[in-house]
């Protein structure tokens, strides 16, 4: 390599005895040996002292040893780590050489590097700069810009590194792990800049699964979880929770990356640099993770909390639930965790007996976990979500006891408030809040403030709540989200008092609030309110516009169009309607809505004609043959027969009378098992409306013995539970059951919780009765199976020595003024056993009084109620007016024979 | 080989018993006695908890009754087991003493057997194998093998209390995939969705996740049964 100059000196110079240095032959071999041993110091001191003694010589100036004593030089002082002196050493070595000569992209290479290395940037910029003009085809142009990214993060211009950062993972040069490298590097910088968007979506690449990725998105998992969560995007947050593994240990396994350049020979000068530049960001990267370890507990958390958000609570039930079976192998801070969330998703999802079970079984199972005040708010909060606000009061009241300087004492106070408010206490609700904002930090007022203009309302002071909540819709400083709440509860008291405010106060809002998240809710009280001025026509096109919209309000919308346009008679509309109804999609969508269905029904009814599209009624069948969530099958056979003679032929039955397509329906030679049965049923259905009720059970009986384990929408599975439960089937309990447990909202929903609670008495079983009657009352107190499910409720607590809580029951029910006498001699009749029982004895006497002089018809309760009276309060020792009362139960009692 | 005398002289059909209970055992064993003896050849009977091997295989063999309470290790050659897993029964006695290497053999037995869907063949196999002392891991693994096979079977009620078992030796947090699916059938099945479905989601739940298309298909099938919260006509009202 060296040639003829070389040899020259070796020639000139071989064994010439020197003092501290060899000769010039030797000299130069044994730098070159320690160069090509490894030993660069050496090496790079043996070429100094070459340089030092040797450098004038002339074979020494020879311009082609020159060149190589630079060359070697150079590597010798890099791989010495004497940056600065390889750098004038390559500053000597340039001049002359020209883009393409040998040598000449590597030392360019260099210069890059050591600069970077040197935090020289202004120099490293320029020979990066001119290392992409003169060699945009070498693969290193991506390693140069990696180190202009760096650089760029040096400087904090971190556009300028997303830029660079983006142009290496468009470059095909990279290899492919090297790329996984670089997301990585890049995800971490835009989750550095709090970016989380930009970082989800690098990480999330398009459907690889390489090890360094999934490395890359466990490291970042959590990191990015919370960032996504804040940034109110927990959908894209449960989908990077995915990405956690607890039981992944740390560390960015350097041997993944090794082997990986562009260079074909593993023992080559390149694959040397690639290799460097990958172990170099390995380490660098994966000291800027930091070094956590494992963690089962925030992972989980993470993961929990990130479903709740996105509105999957079932999901999230169902970890926790899993979590909780797992107790033994997990640490107890995970248990309260899992305990927390699965409540949170419980109460989100309104299902509050089965969250009070959870908090229960927290409580027994760890009573002195520090989650405890947490549980216990829960409970109180499930409590307030059955509307069971006296025992939700309590509940808060007992936390403030247990814990008066909790932190989140103030939440507590607020709640009690808010409670007091739903248990129509207004004034004690006040008199909280009041107190309240006295001491609460300046953030808390506007939250208080809202509350406090509900209570003024409810106290009767209208104007002074429409006052503060005008002041709090217009104060730029009350947070945005309070705002918006101060003008929509202004706009639902200017309702009430249907003035001319109401329009001021709306266009207040429209144009305020362009974007409101409460605006749908805006919308709807504003169609109400054109209904109850008689503008129909707005109305009906507000409603219209919100039903189009996939929010919870446009359900709202829908049903009251649905309502509204047959009261207008608008008949076309009302089917125009319907019909896209019956056509939305979407995850929160019912296929068939049983409202729409009801629509349709009516449509068909009032004009004869049919309101389903061949498309739709295709659906509606195939969805009746294989059973649909929500889908109610009876209406379905109603709407077929309302508008037979069109749909015959699209329902395959060309000239055949609907009742004979019925009745094929419900032959045994139907294959399908689920359309048979609900033929059979709306078979039931039209012999019971004939009065033909046996034949009509009789039926329902052939269903449940056919097909015992087939799962049905609400409708039919409460009459299958029905005719069970009067047939006494065994397994009608958990018909009803499972009615109860699946058809929270339907209409049948109280009839079955009556029934269930009826059998569990007839059981023995009256702990079990209670809980379902109290429902009863709480979710449905104005359905008509309240009034009695309250004396049996009564009933109950009278037999488990609960007379004060019998009283309590009966005393709103006895001061009403609507009530069948039958119904009211029963309750007199349990208000003097409980009077009786509480040793009240004039009270008891007066009940029977009034009992026997107003009720008189109804003996039986008369005379159970003076034996009653008669083993109780004996003839003696009584005052004279008590003897007198007792007299009187006794005239009365003998007119009555 | 020498017939088992009290079987022999009663007819045809003790006859044929007899001579499928000698193919049973013409199989060479190892025993390690607890004294320190070993020995090694074919298995002639059990009769009064001893087994009588065979020494030799020139005329006049050697007969040695080993009582089985004086075994401490027994090797056999589980690969001829496995051409004719049925035998498996016969030998059960002599599991409970078995080498480590047998050990491994009866487990890679059952597994073998699992793999090509031989499930007759597996639950016979792990009948046999109720007496040897397993880890805690292989017993879990043994079960679930035992859980596959009675779902195969179409043994729903043995399935149950196997599944009963199963889910109570091991956290649902670490529970193995083919648990979650049986345990998601077996739910359906008794057309309890709630419980199928906290199986079939629980996979994909747990850190790290597993996504398994079967199980996600039932998941979205059972959510949409069970039907997602709604605005229906109360709900929306309040």
């Amino acid at each position: 390599m060296l040639g003829r100059p070389f040899s020259l000196c070796l020639f000139l110079l071989n064994g010439l005895p020197l003092c501290g240095i060899l000769p010039m032959g030797d000299q130069w071999r044994s730098a070159t040996v320690a160069l090509s041993n490894g030993k660069a110091a050496e090496a790079a001191s043996a070429f100094e002292a070459f340089s030092s003694w040797y450098g004038e010589e002339p074979a020494a100036r020879e311009p082609v040893f020159q060149e190589a004593l630079l060359r070697l030089w150079t590597i010798a002082a890099i791989g010495a780590g004497q940056y600065p002196k390889a750098l004038d050493l390559m500053a000597a070595w340039m001049p002359g050489r020209s883009v393409g000569d040998p040598f000449h992209s590597f030392f360019l290479f260099q210069q890059i590097r050591l600069h970077l290395a040197l935090e020289q940037l202004p120099e490293f910029e320029d020979r990066a700069a001119a290392f992409l003009l003169a060699y945009p085809e070498l693969p290193e142009r991506c390693l140069v810009r990696w180190y202009l990214a760096k650089s760029a993060l040096l400087q904090e211009n971190r556009s300028m590194a997303r830029q660079q950062w983006e142009a290496i993972l468009q470059d095909a040069a990279l290899p492919a792990l090297g790329r996984e490298l670089a997301r990585g590097a890049m995800a971490l910088l835009e989750l550095h800049e709090g970016q989380a968007l930009q970082a989800f979506t690098v990480l999330e690449g398009a459907g690889e699964h390489t090890p360094i990725l999934k490395r890359w998105r466990t490291y970042l998992a959590p990191a990015l979880t919370t960032q996504l969560l804040d940034a109110e995007l927990p959908e894209l947050a449960v989908e990077a929770t995915s990405w956690l593994n607890p039981s992944t240990a740390f560390g960015l396994d350097d041997e993944i990356l090794s082997a990986h350049s562009p260079s074909p020979s593993r023992h080559s000068l390149r694959n040397a640099i690639w290799q460097s530049h990958w172990n170099q960001e390995t380490r660098h990267l994966g000291s800027l993770l930091g070094r956590e370890d494992p963690q089962l507990l925030r992972d989980y958390g993470l993961r929990l909390r990130a479903l709740r958000l996105a509105g999957r609570f079932r999901p999230v039930r169902n970890l926790a639930q899993a979590l909780i079976a797992s107790r033994a192998a997990l640490p107890p801070d995970l248990l309260a965790m899992a305990y927390r969330e699965g409540i949170e998703a419980l109460l989100a999802e309104a299902q509050w007996l089965t969250a009070q079970a959870w908090i229960d079984a927290f409580i027994e199972a760890s009573p002195n976990d520090p989650a405890l005040p947490a549980m216990r708010l829960m409970a109180a909060r499930a409590l307030a979500g059955q509307q069971d606000w006296k025992c939700a009061i309590r509940g808060v009241e007992s936390l403030l006891h247990d814990w008066p300087n909790h932190p989140s004492a103030l939440t507590w106070a607020f709640l009690r408030g808010v409670w007091l408010l739903g248990d129509h206490q207004p004034a004690e609700a006040l008199q909280q809040l009041e107190g309240l904002a006295a001491k609460a930090p300046d953030s808390w007022r506007p939250l208080i403030g809202l509350q406090q203009a509900k209570g003024l309302h409810a106290t009767g002071q209208t104007e002074a709540a429409l006052h503060l909540l005008q002041l709090l819709a217009r104060d730029n400083q009350v947070p945005a989200n309070i705002r918006e709440s101060a003008a929509l509860e202004e706009l639902k008291l200017r309702l009430l008092l249907t003035g001319p405010e109401f329009d001021a106060a709306l266009r207040y809002y429209r144009e305020t609030f362009p974007e409101g998240r409460l605006a749908a809710m805006v919308e709807t009280l504003a169609g109400t309110c054109h209904l109850a001025r008689g503008e129909w026509e707005q109305a009906s096109r507000i409603w219209q516009s919100v039903a189009a919209l996939p929010i919870r309000e446009a359900a709202f919308a829908r049903q009251q169009l649905i309502r509204l346009l047959p009261q207008r008679r608008q008949w076309d509309t009302l089917r125009r309607e319907v019909v896209r109804w019956l056509r939305l999609k979407g995850p929160d969508l019912l296929d068939f809505p049983t409202e729409a269905l009801e629509g349709a029904h009516l449509y068909q009814e009032k004009t004869g004609s049919p309101a389903l599209p061949p498309d739709l009624l295709t659906d509606l069948l195939g969805a009746l043959e294989t059973g649909r969530q929500g889908l109610p099958p009876l209406l379905c056979l109603d709407l077929f027969e309302g508008a037979w003679p069109h749909y015959d032929e699209t329902l395959g039955a060309a000239e055949t009378p609907f009742a004979t397509w019925l009745e094929h329906l419900a032959s045994p030679l139907n294959p399908n098992p689920r359309t048979r049965s609900i033929a059979r049923l709306h078979l039931a259905e039209r012999l019971e409306r004939e009065g033909r009720t046996d034949s009509a059970d009789a039926l329902r009986m052939g269903v449940l013995q056919d097909e015992p384990g087939q799962p049905w929408e609400p409708e039919p599975a409460f009459i299958l539970a029905r005719t069970a439960d009067r047939y006494d089937f065994p397994d009608a309990a958990e018909r009803l059951h499972s009615f109860i447990v699946r058809s929270k909202s339907h209409r049948r929903y109280p009839d079955s919780l009556f029934l269930l609670a009826n059998r569990m008495m007839r059981d023995a079983r009256p702990e079990d009765a209670r809980p379902l009657l109290k429902l009863i009352l709480i979710d449905w107190a104005d359905s008509p199976l309240a009034l009695q499910s309250t004396l049996q409720l009564a009933d109950l607590h009278l037999e488990a020595g609960q007379p004060n809580e019998a009283q309590a029951l009966l005393e709103p029910l006895l001061a009403r003024r609507d009530l069948e006498p039958e119904l009211i001699a029963q309750a007199l009749e349990q208000r003097l056993q409980a009077e009786l029982s509480l040793n009240n004895l004039e009270n008891a006497l007066l009940t029977g009084i009034r009992l026997l002089s107003i009720y008189p018809n109804f003996g039986d309760i008369c005379r159970r109620s003076v034996d009653r009276i008669r083993s109780t309060i004996g003839p003696m020792g009584l005052d004279p007016e008590m003897a007198s009362l007792r007299d009187t139960i006794e005239i009365l009692l003998l007119q009555l024979e | 080989m020498k017939p088992c005398p009290d079987l022999f002289g009663k007819g045809l059909l003790s006859a044929a018993i007899l001579l499928a209970q000698l193919t049973a055992f013409s199989l060479e064993v190892r025993l390690q006695t607890r004294h320190g003896g070993a020995l090694s050849g074919e298995i002639l009977r059990f009769e009064d908890n001893a087994v009588t091997i065979g020494i030799g295989t020139a005329p006049p063999r050697k007969e040695v009754s080993v009582p089985l309470d004086s075994i401490q290790g027994v090797d056999l050659p589980t690969a001829d087991l496995m051409r004719n897993p049925s035998r498996v029964l016969h030998l059960a006695p002599l599991f409970p003493y078995a080498s480590e290497a047998l050990r491994q053999g009866l487990l890679e037995g059952a597994r073998h057997l699992a793999g090509n869907g031989l499930w007759m063949e597996c639950h016979t196999w792990l009948e046999a194998l109720e007496g040897v002392g397993f880890t805690a891991p292989e017993r879990l693994l043994l079960g679930l093998t035992r859980a596959r096979a009675l779902h195969a079977l179409g043994l729903h009620t043995a399935l149950k209390t196997e599944l009963t078992r199963l889910n109570g030796a091991i956290s649902p947090i670490d529970a193995p995939l083919a648990l979650c699916i049986l345990n998601a059938e077996a739910r359906l099945r008794d057309t309890e969705l709630e419980k199928a479905l906290y199986w079939a989601q629980l996979p994909a739940l747990r850190l790290p996740t597993h996504v398994d298309p079967y199980l996600q298909d039932l998941a979205e099938c059972l959510e949409r049964q069970l039907g997602a919260p709604v605005c229906s006509s109360r709900s929306s009202l309040r």
